[in-house]
């Protein structure tokens, strides 16, 4: 074995960018590791941990590259290093001959550019953020870990401005029927979206979508915006925004339960917007949102049905399962016949915050309250996140998990070893999952999850058990990775795929509970 | 009409500061996109680009006032 450890000066690439390198180095034969990331405090203390923190790479600035590579001979890693050296080369913008270096430089060569995308680390957000309002640009910012106290001061100048201060945190928005971030291909349409929650914002206008109808636009706000300290400034101007938006006849607001004062704010707002305004909290009071004279809606699908039912002039109806009755408790009892008895517990391994969320409000009254990282309860929170007990659901999303490398709806490593895991633990009956397509997600998040879906039901197998597992694909037919195509390559490994993220909760009770949860989900 | 509402009925134009894969997901939806070629300011020091933007700001603000007052002016 070679071990070696090269730091490239001045050579700075995005997060992203170096962990397709990473991957595409470690699949090369005979090499065993393959680490290309840059030298900031954490990559450094990560390769400390695994003893590869040489004196070099100890003393590499964050604007320096390091490659770690673990070759099986000298030979190998030559040709690994020349490999590396190529794919860092090989730029997604090779056809532009001189990149610009600035934001200056850039607004000469696009002197009519109308927005700013940032997703620089947290440390360097406000700064290029600031720099394109004071130019008068609207700003989508991508970038997570900006202090909430830099985020008020960024909305106060944007809210003087008239611009759009879309995050930070701000993972998906739909401008004019074009993506931004991580988003679905939807059709354009007449409802308006204001959203604090990229997947809750995803898996609305996805459900809208396929329901028929379009999104006029849809404005992300960034996690933290109905926090005390932001106060709801996004989101509130985004309403006012689509008020007067001649496409849009109809809003949906999305949010985690905000800051019980803010939320008042935004519904008093909202209460007097001359359009209908679907209030979705997830979880929140929905008597408070009622008392503002706004529609409420508990969770996304709901949301969804209830501002498609709006627009078609149309009576909501009460929606469990879009598939029949008789088919869902077919299919749980099916699944539910093959447990063993010691198999009691799901597990829900989550790429989207919310959905992970959504799922923990909709089981609770169903199967009692579950543990997670994110629990809605701070009793019920996980000891260690790496290790379920009981009911759990994992945010892996969330920063315990991300730091020092992608999110997990492009990187799936640590969700593809999690669900062996879970698949070991002989109380594991569900392994509930959400996977999310559309630009910025992996391009064949199937193709990833599948072979470790088919080991995890071997090795159940083979100790005597069967695994069920359950999933909701958040997507459409129109994204690059065709939601279609999807479902198939999970259904062929024994997948039960949901239409939505509620519908793959609700069915994962069933099969849990042995059908104990019937009469509670039907009436 | 505000920035924000004309951004609405505008054919969007972008600058791409950071994650490089987000150019091609624009271009392929047929957006005009720039890419700035970033890289963490001040080496990546923290510190001393706080106290870099300190001074950008002494320097800035009188500028700024100024083009504040004259913008009011018209």
């Amino acid at each position: 074995m070679v071990v070696r450890v090269i730091v490239r000066k001045n050579t700075y690439r995005d997060s992203v960018t170096l962990m397709k390198i990473s991957n595409e180095a470690s699949r090369l034969d005979g090499v065993s590791q393959a680490a290309v990331i840059m030298a900031t405090p954490t990559n450094k203390q990560l390769l400390k941990d695994v003893k590869l923190l040489t004196d070099e790479a100890e003393k590499a600035s964050p604007n320096d590259l390091i490659i770690a590579l673990d070759a099986q001979n000298e030979e190998i890693m030559k040709s690994a290093i020349s490999e590396v050296d190529r794919l860092l080369s090989a730029r997604e913008t090779a056809e532009t001959e001189v990149l610009p270096k600035t934001l200056d430089s850039a607004l000469r060569l696009m002197p009519d550019a109308n927005l700013v995308m940032i997703s620089v680390p947290g440390d360097f957000a406000k700064r290029e953020a600031l720099k394109a309002l004071r130019k008068g640009l609207n700003v989508f910012l991508f970038s997570s870990n900006v202090p909430v106290e830099q985020e008020l001061e960024l909305k106060k100048i944007s809210r003087e401005e008239g611009l759009l201060m879309m995050g930070p945190d701000c993972g998906t928005a739909i401008i004019n029927n074009i993506v931004l971030g991580f988003g679905n291909v939807v059709s354009q349409g007449s409802i308006g979206i204001v959203s604090a929650s990229g997947t809750g914002l995803q898996q609305v206008s996805t459900l809208i979508h396929e329901r028929g109808l379009g999104i006029s636009q849809a404005i992300g706000t960034g996690g933290n915006d109905l926090s005390g300290t932001v106060g709801g400034i996004m989101m509130i101007e985004g309403i006012k925004l689509l008020e007067e938006d001649e496409k849009t006849q109809a809003i949906v607001l999305i949010s985690k339960p905000p800051d019980p004062k803010i939320g008042e704010k935004v519904l008093e707002v909202a209460s007097r917007c001359k359009k209908p305004v679907v209030v979705n909290f997830i979880g929140g009071e929905i008597d408070v949102i009622r008392k503002g004279g706004c529609v409420a809606a508990t969770i996304l699908e709901d949301a969804a049905r209830i501002v498609c039912a709006l627009v078609q002039g149309k009576k909501p109806e009460k929606t469990i399962f879009t598939i029949p009755k008789k088919r869902i408790t077919s299919i749980a009892n099916t699944e539910s016949s093959k447990l063993s008895r010691m198999q009691k517990y799901i597990r829900g391994l989550f790429s989207g915050g919310t959905l992970c969320y959504e799922t923990l409000v909709i089981l609770a009254p169903l199967i009692g309250n579950v543990r997670s990282n994110t629990p809605l309860k701070p009793d019920y929170k996980l000891e260690d996140v790496n290790a379920s007990k009981k009911h759990t659901c994992v945010d892996m999303g969330s920063e315990e998990f991300t730091v020092g490398r992608p999110h997990p709806m492009i990187d799936f490593t640590l969700r593809k070893r999690r669900i062996i895991q879970e698949a070991k633990d002989p109380e594991t009956a569900v392994v509930l999952l959400d996977v999310v397509l559309g630009y910025g997600a992996h391009q064949n998040p199937a193709a990833e999850l599948v072979p470790s879906i088919a080991e995890a039901k071997t090795a159940a197998e083979q100790s005597g058990r069967f695994l069920s597992v359950v999933a909701s694909v958040v997507g459409t037919p129109e994204d690059p990775q065709d939601l279609r195509k999807q479902k198939r390559k999970l259904e062929e490994v024994g997948v039960i795929v949901m239409p939505s993220n509620a519908q793959a909760a609700r069915i994962a009770a069933l099969v849990v509970t042995r059908g104990a949860v019937e009469e509670k989900l039907f009436g | 009409m505000s920035k924000r509402e004309n951004l609405l009925n505008k054919k969007l134009k972008v600058i791409n500061i950071g994650i490089e894969t987000f150019v091609q997901d624009l271009k392929r939806q047929g957006v005009e996109v720039v890419h700035v070629d970033w890289r963490p300011p001040a080496g990546g020091d923290v510190e001393i680009l706080k106290l870099l933007d300190k001074l950008e700001e002494g320097v800035d603000s009188p500028e700024r006032d100024c083009s504040k007052r004259l913008a009011s002016k018209q």
